[in-house]
């Protein structure tokens, strides 16, 4: 009897250790962003004096000053338009790709696969001067779809690879049904693979909106046009132009960031998935 | 590029090891594990920009929340101006790049941790084997695969962090935390010396292709985990 009162004690002291442990870095993870908001809800007075997490008076103007005179309104209607854009057009070009070569025999098909995930491989830091020198001679440098088919090619290996995969599971005798019943093939791939992959395309879409959202450096190269820019690239040149008016610079990084929290509250489940899948690709 | 290894060693050690122990302990029968896994992948999600300023402000030498802290705690021979001040810059970073970057090694960890049969600890255990030598015994050889794995993956990524630098520092104080990739965008966009640029990126990218066909040899035996 007494020792298992010790071994009920010695376990209860070890998970609440643990459990400190964890919440200690929880609340690390945590604590820069309610800063943040709690900064953004100071005036400039208060921002450098007040140290308390929940200030006394809430200034909800900022909002609405960033917003409105700090542009970030258009900013973020850029980046919505950009998200928008380049998901469509992952989703359009990499689930007929990846069911052409899941499906399609055709000369070539391996080799073009192959450089497909070989381009994965490539960082952008060792193409983006390239990318640069190109896009100028296009003459899409500084245009809202130069920006678009950039960020569709990032987005688009990783999301044939997945795509692929989950074809290649797929029972053909559906599609084998489907063609008796006279389908095309083009049919097929519109009627039958896209509503089945459902649960992949959920993944893909998550993944690259989040990556979207959340890209800074081909916005750097690209844009010079501060009416074009996404949310990233403008909060980086509102930091460089009003230096020390943090609670404005705060509440636009509350924008920024909110959705994309909220995003993943709902979608974390979708969002694990990409984030390992993309880390254990092969 | 000292810098960028400085910041990798960092991240290697400090990071992974974290990253480590949140998903041991978060891989036993505890309540809140669901939620403690939610919380540890906020820090990935958010974009480099946003950490990079919120770090920023709360690392600020003159108003920052940390040395107020520091003060109110009765340290004040600690405040210092974090990023600005060269002995504690490059450091400063690589410890927001790991606070940004553990959440990746966490959750690569805790798959890797639940795919281990737990009929093997029970075997252990018959075996009269303890606690510990239950974890030297199964968990780590079973875990080098995946350990291996976060390593490349933390190497390749912090190898290439720069947005994060952007944003706090800007390779400041007197390139005391420049990095390779800083100096390809101050070659190109800075003195419009593209060839030079252009040979620098290409460099740079062939080390990181080498690293990643590594990573690609090695995810092949731990494509099992998801």
């Amino acid at each position: 009897m007494k020792a298992a009162g010790y071994y009920k004690v010695k376990r209860i002291i070890i998970n609440t250790l643990i459990h400190l442990f964890l919440i200690t870095i929880a609340l690390s993870c945590i604590f820069p962003l309610s800063w943040m908001i709690s900064s953004s809800l100071k005036t400039q007075e208060t921002v450098f004096k007040d140290m308390s997490l929940v200030p006394k008076e809430l200034h909800f103007e900022n909002y609405i000053l960033a917003w409105k005179e700090g542009g970030f309104g258009r900013y973020f209607l850029n980046s919505i338009f950009y998200t928008l854009s380049v998901v469509i057009g992952i989703i359009i070009v990499a689930s007929m790709a990846a069911y052409a070569f899941s499906r399609l025999r055709f000369p070539g098909r391996n080799l073009l696969f192959f450089m497909f995930m070989a381009a994965m491989m490539i960082p952008i830091p060792g193409s983006f001067v390239a990318l640069y020198v190109l896009l100028n001679k296009l003459h899409l440098r500084n245009t809202p779809f130069g920006y678009i088919l950039c960020m569709i090619n990032v987005g688009l290996s990783m999301s044939i690879f997945l795509l692929k995969t989950f074809f290649d599971k797929l029972p053909r005798e559906l599609e084998d049904a489907a063609r008796i019943d006279g389908c095309s093939k083009f049919g097929i791939w519109w009627q039958i693979a896209l509503p089945l992959s459902r649960p992949v395309l959920a993944v893909v879409v998550v993944f690259n909106a989040l990556n979207v959202w959340n890209e800074y450096v081909l916005a750097l190269i690209i844009f010079d046009n501060k009416n074009l820019m996404p949310l990233q690239r403008a909060l980086m040149m509102f930091q460089g132009e009003f230096m020390t008016n943090y609670p404005l610079l705060m509440a636009g990084l509350t924008i920024t960031a909110l959705p994309i929290i909220i995003v993943y509250l709902f979608m974390q489940k979708y969002i694990v998935k990409g984030a390992t899948s993309g880390a254990l690709f092969g | 590029m000292r810098q960028a290894g400085y910041i990798t060693f960092i991240a290697l050690t400090l990071q992974n090891a974290l990253a480590f122990l949140l998903a041991w302990a978060c891989d036993r029968e505890i309540k809140l594990k669901n939620f403690y896994r939610l919380i540890f992948f906020i820090p990935p999600v958010l974009s480099e920009v946003v950490v990079g300023l919120v770090w920023q402000w709360i690392l600020d030498g003159h108003y920052g929340l940390l040395n107020s802290w520091l003060i109110n705690l009765g340290f004040p021979q600690l405040v210092r101006n974090w990023l600005s001040d060269p002995a504690t810059a490059l450091n400063t970073i690589a410890i927001v790049h790991s606070w940004k970057g553990f959440g990746w090694g966490f959750l690569i960890f805790l798959a890797g941790l639940q795919i281990i049969p737990r009929e093997l600890y029970e075997a252990a255990r018959v075996d009269g084997a303890n606690a510990w030598s239950c974890f030297k015994r199964v968990t780590v050889p079973l875990m080098i695969p995946v350990a291996v794995l976060v390593a490349i993956l933390t190497i390749l990524g912090s190898m290439q962090a720069f947005v994060l630098i952007i944003a706090m520092t800007d390779g400041g104080p007197a390139y005391h935390t420049q990095v390779p990739v800083l100096r390809i965008l101050a070659a190109m966009r800075g003195s419009s010396r593209f060839g030079y640029a252009c040979a620098q990126g290409i460099s740079f990218g062939l080390i990181l292709v080498v690293i990643s066909f590594i990573q690609y040899r090695f995810s092949r035996r731990t494509r099992d985990i998801t």
